[in-house]
């Protein structure tokens, strides 16, 4: 003789159910949540990260000045000098973006972020972007080069993205002459 | 290598970059300073301090700086 239905679902469910439904919330809280061990792993890979962006951002800060500081200390005013200012400078914000792109995705270290890199985004989208666009443009009026390069937003749209999520900060105001 | 004014510039927050007698004055006074028995680092500090104007803002500025002076240069030439 069979036991009544109902009782063969309910101790179904506390046979079968209970520690199935154990397992699948265990799964979930697993996946989507990390041990300290995973935790210190992804701080340890940001801090790694933001060691790199640094250290690329230096060389393309150094390649850029370096390009301007020639082209001033050269005879006259040269076309190759002209172009290496362009290009440097073009390498120069394109490793910003680079570094407003990581900082949007979150995979730096929120301390370097705070103190090295925003500061530095925020200060080129304030002042070094128009800078750079309208002083080629006037030494390729003056000389006769060649340029039609322009400030476009959509050119470093992580630039100014990242500026609208963090804030302006202090380099917004201009301290420079007080 | 970075001059030596710019350093300066960005190590104290000063508010224009030293010309290199300043930088050397700068030098002799941190010198004479740690003669005295003061730490370099603080040496150095109150040296700028005596001898410069210390804007506290600018260090988070000083490469927009850099590059706002080399282009403004360019222009004029």
């Amino acid at each position: 003789m069979s036991p009544p239905a109902v009782g063969t679902t309910f101790e179904w469910i506390k046979v079968v159910g209970v520690p199935l439904g154990t397992f699948v919330a265990g799964f979930l809280v697993s996946r989507f949540t990390m041990t300290r061990k995973e935790r210190a792993d992804v701080d340890q890979k940001n801090y790694e990260n933001t060691a790199t962006l640094v250290e690329r951002h230096d060389a393309t800060y150094a390649a850029y000045t370096d390009a301007i500081g020639a082209y001033n200390s050269a005879p006259a005013a040269a076309l190759d000098g002209f172009t290496e200012i362009a290009t440097k400078g073009d390498r120069y914000l394109v490793q910003l973006n680079l570094t407003a792109s990581a900082i949007s995705a979150g995979r730096v270290d929120p301390d370097a972020r705070d103190n090295i890199l925003l500061p530095r985004i925020r200060s080129a989208v304030r002042r070094t972007l128009q800078q750079h666009y309208d002083t080629l443009r006037e030494i390729a009026e003056k000389h006769g080069f060649h340029y039609r390069g322009e400030l476009r937003r959509s050119d470093h749209a992580a630039l100014y993205d990242v500026v609208e999520k963090f804030g302006r900060g202090p380099e917004w105001g201009d301290n420079l002459e007080p | 290598m970075r001059e030596i004014g710019s350093g300066l510039r960005i190590k104290y927050r000063l508010s224009v970059v030293p010309s290199d007698r300043e930088a050397h004055q700068w030098a002799e006074r941190a010198d004479a300073l740690i003669k005295e028995g003061v730490e370099p680092e603080e040496a150095g500090r109150q040296a700028a301090n005596e001898l410069f104007e210390i804007v506290p803002n600018l260090v988070l500025k000083a490469e927009a700086d850099t590059i706002e002076a080399l282009l403004k240069q360019a222009k004029e030439k």
